[in-house]
């Protein structure tokens, strides 16, 4: 354990302090006075006798007792010295006391009997969890631990017991959210980004805010990685075992973020795409996990993955079979071979297109069989339209459940674990799935072997929406969209409403992603469709899939085993995240968004006022742009040519009144601002992780097509003080020039391609004071010297999230 | 060939085409069917049962026969819409089961909009004829086959194959 006595100095008083980095306690080293005289009494601190003479004068911390005479109270408890004010506390992981927590040592004083109380989110506890509230003896150690965000008051109390001696002493403690340690260098302000995954050939970063840290400047620290550990296994062995070939040393300097390299060549993966790992920032120097040590992981989170290629084949070979159980129930099922010593795996159903054919999905099949699925394609009753599309993918499903025993001889009897199952489905058998979960949901179809819980994701490919959204309703469903820009049959265009794909996305509720891919045909996500891809810069169906099959994994991991490792695929923009196996030059518009109920605080969707200048939180907003307007997203005139009455000009995430995408645009030239004042129930924001948003470039938009490039700008929030953070989040991720697809009108520019970017809040503190428990605005800065100019956007859900 | 009908394939923004008559070229084979067990028929909203029909192997411009999730203009016979058994494509060689009830010696064979054929009922197939006819559409010559008897709806669609 990490003792943080790191002096004892004598007082004048003849008490003895002790220091530590964090606080002082005071306590007296010695009472006692002239013996007990009964003949005597006090006078304030003079103690006298029967006449009125003074027979002594108590002096520094004696108080005079009468029938006693100078006394100095044990302990002298007033006041609580912090070197750092308030004393800064982290959460603690749950069941890690070892994590985050704060020492603070109550030396020997003489006597005991001290009591300890708090107010606010903080928890004083022993070294075992437990809850302390009093102190009857000491020396004692006591842990201080965030169970919240705020402001806390540590009072320690001594009642003097029969002696006038009573005393308090505070403490002023402010708990704060956890900030993770590790991230990378940007150039952009503020020069630093927090992340969670690595790329496998990326280099990981050490960075030490010595603003959020004062309290340890100067201090020397051993940074190690280690290996991922539970609660439980970090309690059970606390030392450090670094894996990157050599612990870093170095002493946290004041000034600015200290950045230090902790891993240049990563390269642990070994028969897996993810590895997930925890950092510790050892101040003891002991090389053990000690309250006081800065950690970023352990318990149910970890400090940082590590994500490989996804699009590589995984370490099982792969059986296949194709099975005939009657009309539209032709299968064609991949699992890995050895998968009897895998145990029961999850399902992941194939649902083809109008026009395809089951067999054309092999790619899909291997690949996830290869990591440990079982896949199987099955006919799809397409031709007759949606219903029927999801009847096939409802009996199929049933079907490979029922008969699994007797399935290839029996190979899979027992391994398919019937409560994990991934939908996909193309085209119209991607809105096929979607209306099958619906028809579970509303009780229009009950199905035999599962039920809608154990459908535990879906992905569409290019769907059709040929249904209403309240029939063909995702509903809560974890929802994965991807699709190509250059679609030649669902286009996704605006003169299409069946093409329009992102309003499935927008009606899902549960957490959902999508990922638009530049250059990619309705036929790259199959075998054997002819080429329909209509763009230029085609990608080809190689590539394509070559993508998709990194998402279908990630898919299927992350929602399928629950492996958050890999959420960052969904969750950060491509280009700021660009997998591994892909090519250099790839576009991909990245859109993510959590449960909706998980009830995050949306500062702004769009959703509930028409009015531009007051949001949906009730927030007032001042646009400093030009052509302000929000509405539906929704092409007005469903086509592409640019009209300034029209300034949804390309959306297509809504198209008729059922649909929920609402949004806002505008433009500017040179620079502009889009502020929105917070309000007061939304201001405390250090419960949270990220600042949300996702936006677009306007198609065909002059501005759009005069800045003929990516789109980014900087953020500023600012307290109720007035103080400012700023995050230029440009080399994060950006909006991509529309893809310069023709028709639809004059010009070149498609459908709208929303990016989401998430800045972590703990970036804005970077070299900041600001108190984001009392967020006052948040805007976003337009051009100047923070992005593109001159620029044209469509914006929507401004919210915060964890 | 491929190419030049790829050609064809219509933009998203497009109208439908309209059949002038001319789409489906002949009628190769009719051979009337009974089944053994009846099946629902899904390609019109109603879903009727059927026991019999008459398989179709029909010559049709493959312009109309483009896969497609969207564009697809629903093959009518009279005013039913028929099921694919095949895509047709790029062969033009299309195999449709017309449910009993449809005279189709007597009823024109014609493409009509682009739309699902599950939502089409009755009314909105006596729509499409109306509009076929006054188009000029007219019934092809055909001659039936000796019929057959069948297990079922998969015995059917494989015999079409």
């Amino acid at each position: 354990m990490i003792d943080f006595c790191m002096a004892f100095h004598l007082l004048p008083s003849g008490c003895c302090a002790l220091l530590t980095p964090f606080l002082w306690v005071l306590f007296g080293c010695h009472g006692g006075g002239p013996a007990p005289d009964t003949s005597t009494t006090c006078d304030g601190a003079n103690l006298v006798d029967a006449g009125g003479a003074t027979v002594q004068t108590c002096e520094d911390d004696a108080v005079c007792v009468t029938g006693t005479g100078c006394v100095t109270c044990t302990p002298v408890i007033t006041p609580l010295y912090a070197t750092s004010s308030p004393l800064r506390v982290e959460p603690t992981s749950a069941g890690i006391l070892r994590s985050r927590a704060v020492a603070v040592s109550l030396p020997d004083g003489g006597v005991g009997g001290v009591t300890l109380t708090v107010e606010g989110p903080v928890d004083v506890v022993d070294a075992n969890g437990s809850p302390v509230t009093s102190l009857t003896s000491l020396p004692a150690t006591v842990y201080l631990r965030g169970t919240g965000t705020g402001a806390a008051t540590l009072t320690a109390s001594f009642d003097g017991g029969a002696l006038p001696c009573a005393q308090d002493g505070t403490l002023q403690i402010q708990a704060i959210n956890t900030a993770p340690l590790v991230g990378r260098p940007r150039t952009l302000a503020p020069g630093w980004e927090h992340v969670e995954s690595y790329r496998d050939v990326d280099p990981v970063y050490l960075g030490l805010d010595p603003v959020r840290y004062s309290d340890r400047v100067g201090l020397p620290y051993v940074a190690y990685v280690v290996k991922h550990r539970s609660a439980e296994e970090w309690a059970a062995d606390p030392q450090l075992v670094d894996v990157t070939g050599g612990a870093e040393s170095g002493t946290l300097a004041a000034g600015a973020l200290n950045v230090t390299g902790l891993w240049a060549s990563p390269d642990l993966l070994e028969d897996d795409v993810s590895a997930r790992y925890d950092v510790v920032v050892d101040f003891g120097g002991d090389g053990r996990l000690d309250p006081g040590d800065l950690v970023d992981g352990p318990g149910e989170d970890f400090g940082f993955a590590q994500v490989g290629d996804l699009s590589m084949a995984g370490p099982h070979a792969v059986h296949q079979v194709d099975i005939d159980g009657g009309a539209w129930l032709g299968e064609r099922i991949y699992w890995p071979d050895d998968i009897e010593t895998l145990g029961p795996r999850p399902l992941i159903v194939i649902s083809h297109g109008n026009g395809h054919r089951y067999t054309w999905y092999d790619y899909i099949g291997q690949h996830l069989a290869s990591w440990g699925y079982v896949v199987m394609a099955h006919e799809n009753n397409t031709g007759p339209g949606i219903s029927t599309a999801s009847k096939t993918t409802l009996t199929n499903t049933d079907y490979i459940l029922a008969n699994q025993d007797t399935i290839a001889g029996g190979a899979l009897a027992g391994l398919i674990d019937g409560t994990r199952i991934a939908w996909i489905g193309h085209s119209r058998g991607g809105e096929g799935v979607v209306r099958a979960y619906d028809r579970i949901v509303d009780g229009d179809y009950t199905p035999e072997e599962f039920t809608a819980e154990d459908i535990r994701v879906i992905t569409s490919i290019a769907p059709t929406v040929f249904n209403e959204v309240t029939d063909s309703d995702p509903h809560d469903v974890p929802y994965f969209l991807i699709a190509g820009t250059a679609d030649g049959d669902v286009n996704g265009g605006v003169a299409c409403d069946e093409c329009d794909f992102y309003r499935l996305w927008e009606a899902d509720r549960g957490p959902k992603a999508s990922a638009y891919i530049h250059g990619a045909g309705h036929n790259d996500f199959n075998c054997c469709g002819f080429d329909d891809a209509t763009g230029p810069d085609l990608i080809g169906r190689d590539e394509a899939q070559v993508l998709a099959k990194g998402y279908f994994l990630a898919m299927a991991r992350v929602w399928l085993d629950g492996d958050t490792s890999l959420l960052d695929v969904f969750r950060r923009e491509y280009s700021g995240f660009t997998p591994t196996g892909a090519t250099v030059g790839d576009i991909v518009a990245n859109t993510f968004r959590d449960a909706e109920a998980l009830a995050w605080p949306v500062l702004d969707d769009f959703q509930a006022e028409e009015d531009p200048l007051v949001a949906s939180s009730g927030a007032i907003v001042t646009a400093g742009v030009d052509e302000l307007a929000e509405g539906k997203l929704e092409d007005d005139d469903s086509v592409l040519t640019w009209d300034p009455s029209d300034p949804m000009n390309g959306m297509t995430h809504a198209a008729t009144y059922i649909d929920r995408g609402a949004g806002a645009s505008f433009s500017w030239v040179d620079s502009g601002t889009w502020s929105l004042a917070v309000v007061p129930q939304q201001a405390d924001t250090t419960g949270y992780t990220f600042l949300a948003f996702s936006f677009a470039q306007l198609s065909r938009h002059p501005h759009t097509v005069a800045l003929e490039g990516d789109l980014a700008f900087g953020v500023t929030l600012t307290d109720a003080d007035g103080v400012n953070a700023h995050v230029d989040f440009g080399d994060q991720g950006a909006a991509p020039e529309p893809y310069q697809r023709t028709d639809d009108g004059l010009g070149a520019g498609w459908a709208d391609e929303f990016v989401t970017v998430r800045i972590p809040l703990s970036d804005f503190t970077i070299g900041s004071m600001i108190d984001l428990s009392h967020l006052a605005t948040v805007q976003l800065d337009l051009g100047g010297d923070h992005g593109a100019s001159p620029g044209a956007i469509g914006l929507d859900n401004v919210e915060l999230s964890r | 060939m491929i190419l030049s009908l790829l050609l064809l394939l219509p933009h998203a923004h497009a109208a439908p085409p309209v059949d002038d008559g001319h789409a489906v070229r002949a009628i190769l084979s009719a051979t009337p069917f009974e089944l053994t067990t009846s099946y629902p028929y899904d390609w019109s909203a109603e879903h009727p049962d059927v026991k019999s029909g008459t398989l179709l192997v029909l010559d049709v411009d493959p312009a109309w026969l483009v896969p497609s999730d969207i564009h697809q203009a629903v093959l009518f016979v009279g005013a039913v819409p028929a099921e694919r058994v095949n895509t047709g494509f790029p062969d033009g060689r299309l195999v449709v089961i017309v449910p009993a009830g449809v005279d189709v010696a007597r009823s024109p064979v014609y493409f009509s909009g682009y739309d699902l054929p599950e939502r089409i009922d009755a009314a909105a197939g006596q729509k499409a004829l109306e509009g076929a006819v006054n188009r000029g559409a007219l019934p092809l010559p055909m001659t039936l086959a000796t019929g057959v008897v069948l297990r079922d709806h998969e015995a059917v669609m494989k015999a079409g194959l």
